[in-house]
Order: structure tokens, then C-alpha cells, then sequence
């Protein structure tokens, strides 16, 4: 069971996806877009209150035209927590959401009990071989984050030709992605000092076959955070929330339950 | 009045045409192992010929462009464009154009504008583009501004031109603490500015606006009668005084003494590694070229829409059409010089154009190229004025 939240009186309005009960979790989603209510938010639901907003930019989720860098992307949504009353809560991303993620937890860490990063961009990956978003055919690229392009994981979700909403959505995310991500590409150098300052515990949830994001970033992560602690999922490639999203669920629960008090 | 324009691609023609066509593409990523500095070195010294000889046959201006990482000579159009300051000494010198938003300094830009205007003695017609897409991606310019990075550089430029300085610009895109170039254009108020394009609406609506003519890259007929028309309106209730002297239409060209020769070279110079392509019909065409000719953001929603919906997205229409396909698409001209003067004139009546470009398809056989420009001297330009002439008579008359 979920439902969809919107505000309508901030600067831009917001949609919000929300399900299940117990300790509040924000849920970023990144250059992946926002396809409703997903198996890793149920199964996450099952643990925890899930709020999962729409990315300012994209049908439902609007953009203030201040909001051209992923550290002003991290100040709308701290001012949507203020808005929904979230004083504290847990705070994960993926990919492009886990970079907005990590800049708010850097802007204000006492805010955040615990930081998950799912395959977050934010550190350069550098080597010309890794795939580029802004290169490739918007879906050619997320089936490289799969580490079975022909699985039935995204063949459920990307397999059909896109109808005209859903090559809008595509139109809408990957203008966002370039908006904030383009050059440097994906990352944001200050994130190597600022991150210091969150002293929470952090999961770095990355999948054994991340081809985007590949392992040197997520030790990058490990550097720039105190207490970062990395887990590899099988079978996953970038989008693990997307791949196995029962894996992931499993991950963070024992990650809270474990470090998180 | 007609001005004749004289465009060649300055094509690096000596690349393997095998491996572009394995490679499935001809930009971006096409791999630069595949260029020799000597070749290169040798086909300028030949297109600087061909430049020269285009003044003396009568061409009213010779074009230079620019592209990036592809086999084509011509990165830097402004280096080019100052060389022709100093070998020709008549001809209009027709920059068309630098690409605004990757420039990165338009201030610069500014600068180098004004050297070769003054260089030329005030022949400079300086054109400006938004560029391909792919060109943005090969100087990682953000593709999601690229409209507005245009814009900003344009005022920006035409601000240094002609507002006196020091004054300080604070943009969204540039800012400057002290706006003050010392070097200025020749032609006053500022050099004259042309716009190419290939349909873009967005860009048709603002050369429009600006009332700067409008030259259609050899576009399809129906869309450039469309495209015409909403110039015309546009400017118009601008408050532009629109004539031919606003419109124009560049079209590849090739014209030989007899009709089966003109062919026979025609099919050649469109079939040939020369001409970029040869069998992009038949090759495979690289998995992410889609992406290259479309980055997010390149162009409006609403023409991305109209992309999906006519396009498919294919990249290389011109060529896979196939010689036949062009010459019929009126994509491509060949003929007599007779045949090509009737084609030309009624290219010039259907949309009363004051600008003709001549685009000029390269090819290994340099004797081709001099006859043909030889030919368009002779035999072409000279009934093709007669004829434009005429109907300015007939209007002044009228």
C-alpha cells in the first residue's frame, strides 16, 4: 500500500511517494527516474516509512530555475524534509541520487541517523570506458547498469518500446542529468572534504558488477566518510535497488538494525 | 541582386574509408590514428587554391565552417577565414559560422572577429551557429544550454562591437569585470551577420527577430517553404524591412560540360569516401550515434517529439537516400551548365532568394573541382544574375 503525497505550496510543488511504517527512510532515485512505487519500495516499506520523492524536473515534481547544480538539488529537497516535518530520518540514494544524497548529508549531518549510497555518482570515474550517460542512448546506458541487460529485471521495466509518456520521462531525467551532471562530469570535488563532517554510520550498497559506477568510486565514498561501511550485492550491477530489490532491502535493514541507534 | 556563395567542406579525404565504415560513424568517436599530418598539410594548400580560384571566377564570397573531431580541416573557421584575408582581395569572406556555444570566450571571439574584419578591409560576413549536437559533445559544452549560451554570446558579442567601453557584463552564462576590447570591426556599425541553419524553428524565430538573413542548409523543399514563410512574418512584424537579401539556400552542387559526364562525376562525388559517406547505406551505424546527433536538451521537447515521430532518428539521411534518391529529393544538383541554371533560378523564384551557397563536394581528382568551378564562371553565373537582375527590373518597375 502506498500513496502519493504532493505539495503544492513551496516554491515548486513536489511528489512524493509514500508507503509502509517504522523509522522514516528518504529514498532518492536518480538518472533512473521515477516509475511509481517499485519492489524495493515495498520491500522496504516493510521496515520503514518510505518517502520516495520525484526528482524536481520531471512530470509531477517541479523546478525552481535557481536549481542547476546537484548541491542546490540537495537544498530543495532539505527544504521538502522541512516541509513534510521530517526532523530526522534515514537518508538513501542511487546513483545520481545517492550524489544529491551525500551532499545533503554533508550540508546537515546531525539530520541524517544513517547515509545509504546505492551505486552514487559523485566521484570521478575517470577511465573512458566507463560508460558516459551523455554518449550513449538513454536506455542503452541503464541497460549497462544491469549486470543482466537480458534479465527478466529489466526486461519488465525497459524492455517494451517506450510509449510517448515514458520517452518524456526520459527526455525530462536525462535533461536534469545533464543539467547537474554534465561537466565535471558526474561529481563534485568538494565531496572528498565535505563529507567529513558526517560522522553517521554509512552504507555503501554497490553491486558486484557495477559497470557506471565502478568499485574505485564507492572506495572513494569509503575515504571521504568516517564511518562508511561497504556491502556488495551479487548479481547486481549499478541499479541494485532495480536488480535485486529484495537483496537491497536486506542490506539496509541489517544495516540499520546493526549500526543505527 | 544575387550573391553567390562558395562553400567547401575543407574534408580530410585521406582517411581509410573501411574503417569508418566498420567503425559505423564519422564524428566524435571516429578514432583521430587514422589522420597524416602531411596529407592534411597538402589538402590546405589545395583548398586555399580552390578558395582563390572561386574569387576568380566570380563567386561573390567564400564559406568556411567549423566541425570538430571528424574528418574535416576545419576547426578553427576564424584561422582559416584570416588566411583568406590575405590571398584573396575581393571576395566577401562568409564565416558561417562559429559555433557560439562551445567558444567558451566570446569576448575572444569578439577580438578575433574584428582582426579578420579589419585584416580584410571589412570583408567579413560573420555567421553564428549553435553547431550539431555532436560538436557540443566533442568540446563537452553542457547540450542542455546551448540555446541560451547562443543568445547570451550574441549580445555579448554585438555589446563589445558597438557599445563603447570599459563596461562590465554580468550574465547567467559570461560575466566580465571589464569589457573593453581594443581591436574593433572595420564595417560600422559591426560586420555583417548571416545565420545558416537547417530548420531549427527556435532559430529561424531569432535570426527573424534580429532580422539577419536566414540560409537554409540544403534543406527539404516543403520545410523550407515553411520555414520561409514564418521568417518572413516573423521579421516583418519585427519591424524588418524583409527582401531577398534576408533569404538564402545553400544546395551541393556539380556541373559538367555534357550531361552524361556531369553524371558520372556527380555519382562519383556523392558516392566517394570524399563526400564522407560513401556507404552509410550500407554500413552498420554505430549504436550510440542516435545519442551524438541528440543529447538531452539539444533540442526543445517539442521537437524531440517531432523527431520520434518522423525521424525514427536516423542520422545520415542525405546520403542514405542514394544518388538517385538525392538528385530527385532536389537534396543535390548535376547537370549542364543550362540544366543547373534552371534548377538554380527556380530554387530562386520559389523562395525569391538574394543568397545562392554553392556547396562544393570534394574529391581526389582536383581537376574535377577546377572544371566545375571554371564552369560556374563561365557559363553559370553569368545568365543567373541576367535572370535575378531581371526581376529586380521588373519589380523596381512595378
Amino acid at each position: 500500500m502506498h500513496r502519493t503525497e504532493r505539495f503544492t505550496d513551496l516554491p515548486a510543488p513536489w511528489e512524493v511517494l509514500t508507503g509502509g511504517g517504522g523509522p522514516p527512510l528518504l529514498f532518492l532515485h536518480g538518472e533512473e527516474g521515477q516509475h511509481g512505487w517499485l519492489p524495493h519500495h515495498s520491500a522496504l516499506a516493510e521496515k520503514f516509512h518510505v518517502a520516495a520523492p520525484t526528482m524536481p524536473g520531471l512530470a509531477g515534481s517541479g523546478r525552481p530555475t535557481w536549481v542547476d547544480t546537484v548541491p542546490s538539488l540537495a537544498k530543495t529537497y532539505l527544504a521538502l524534509l522541512d516541509r513534510m516535518g521530517w526532523k530526522q530520518c534515514i537518508l538513501a540514494g542511487a546513483s545520481l541520487g545517492g550524489w544529491i544524497a551525500a551532499e545533503m548529508a554533508s550540508m546537515e549531518p546531525a539530520r541524517f541517523k544513517a547515509l545509504v549510497l546505492i551505486g552514487a555518482q559523485g566521484f570521478p570515474t575517470g577511465a573512458y570506458d566507463v560508460p558516459n550517460i551523455f554518449l550513449t542512448p538513454y536506455r542503452r546506458y541503464i541497460s549497462f547498469g544491469y549486470a543482466d541487460p537480458n534479465g527478466a529485471a529489466f526486461r519488465d521495466m525497459w524492455g517494451e518500446a517506450p510509449t510517448e509518456d515514458a520517452a518524456e520521462h526520459d527526455l525530462e531525467v536525462m535533461e536534469m542529468a545533464a543539467l547537474v551532471g554534465f561537466k565535471p562530469y558526474m561529481h563534485d570535488r568538494s565531496l572528498s572534504g565535505s563529507l567529513a563532517r558526517f560522522s553517521n554510520p554509512a552504507l555503501l550498497l554497490w553491486g558486484e558488477e557495477d559497470r557506471l559506477t565502478p568499485r574505485p568510486a564507492a572506495l572513494a565514498f569509503k575515504e571521504a566518510l568516517p564511518d562508511a561501511h561497504l556491502a556488495l550485492v551479487p548479481g547486481a550491477g549499478h541499479y541494485v535497488h532495480l536488480e535485486q530489490p529484495k537483496s537491497c532491502a536486506v542490506a539496509i535493514n541489517e544495516f540499520v538494525s546493526e549500526w543505527v541507534r | 541582386m544575387i550573391q553567390l556563395h562558395y562553400f567547401v567542406n575543407q574534408s580530410y579525404i585521406g582517411y581509410p574509408h573501411e574503417a569508418a565504415a566498420d567503425f559505423g560513424a564519422v564524428m566524435l568517436k571516429f578514432s583521430n590514428r587514422h589522420f597524416d599530418a602531411q596529407r592534411a598539410a597538402d589538402l590546405y594548400d589545395r583548398y586555399h587554391r580552390e578558395f582563390v580560384l572561386a574569387e576568380q571566377v566570380g563567386f561573390d564570397s567564400v564559406l568556411v565552417n567549423e566541425h570538430h573531431n571528424a574528418p574535416i580541416l576545419s576547426p578553427i573557421p576564424n584561422i582559416s577565414a584570416t588566411v583568406l584575408a590575405k590571398i584573396t582581395s575581393r571576395v566577401k569572406i562568409f564565416i558561417g559560422g562559429n559555433i557560439l556555444p562551445t567558444n567558451g570566450n566570446p569576448l575572444r571571439l569578439a577580438e578575433e572577429l574584428a582582426m579578420i574584419d579589419l585584416i580584410s578591409k571589412g570583408r567579413l560576413i560573420s555567421g553564428f551557429v549553435r553547431g550539431g549536437a555532436n560538436e557540443s559533445l566533442a568540446l563537452s559544452a553542457n547540450t542542455v544550454h546551448n540555446r541560451e549560451v547562443f543568445e547570451e554570446a550574441h549580445d555579448l558579442i554585438l555589446a563589445a562591437w558597438t557599445r563603447p567601453g570599459p563596461f562590465a557584463w554580468e550574465g547567467k552564462h559570461f560575466q566580465y569585470h571589464v569589457v573593453n576590447p581594443w581591436v574593433l570591426p572595420y564595417q560600422k556599425p559591426h560586420p555583417p551577420i548571416m545565420i545558416p541553419g537547417s530548420t531549427s524553428r527556435e532559430t529561424v524565430d531569432w535570426a527573424a527577430r534580429h532580422g539577419y538573413p536566414y540560409i537554409a542548409l540544403a534543406t527539404n523543399l516543403e520545410a523550407t517553404d515553411d520555414l520561409f514563410r514564418t521568417y518572413n512574418e516573423i521579421a516583418s512584424s519585427s519591424g524588418h524591412r524583409v527582401g531577398p537579401g534576408h533569404r538564402g539556400y545553400m544546395i551541393r552542387v556539380h556541373v559538367a560540360d555534357d550531361e552524361a559526364q556531369a553524371h558520372e562525376e556527380g555519382r562519383k562525388l556523392f558516392g566517394s569516401r570524399v563526400a564522407q559517406v560513401t556507404s552509410m547505406s550500407k554500413m552498420n551505424i554505430h549504436p550510440d550515434a542516435g545519442a551524438w546527433m541528440a543529447p538531452p536538451g539539444y533540442v526543445t521537447r517539442e521537437a524531440a517529439r517531432l523527431r520520434r515521430k518522423y525521424m525514427g532518428g536516423t542520422p545520415y539521411a542525405f546520403f542514405t537516400q542514394g544518388y538517385e534518391g538525392a538528385l530527385a529529393n532536389s537534396s543535390i544538383i548535376v547537370g549542364t551548365p543550362d540544366q543547373v541554371v534552371a534548377k538554380l533560378d527556380a530554387l530562386r523564384r520559389r523562395w525569391r532568394l538574394g543568397n545562392i551557397g554553392i556547396s562544393n563536394l570534394p574529391i581526389d581528382d582536383e581537376a574535377i573541382t577546377v572544371r566545375n568551378l571554371e564552369l560556374f564562371g563561365a557559363k553559370v553565373f553569368p545568365r543567373l544574375r541576367e535572370l535575378a537582375a531581371e526581376d529586380t527590373a521588373a519589380e523596381l518597375a512595378a
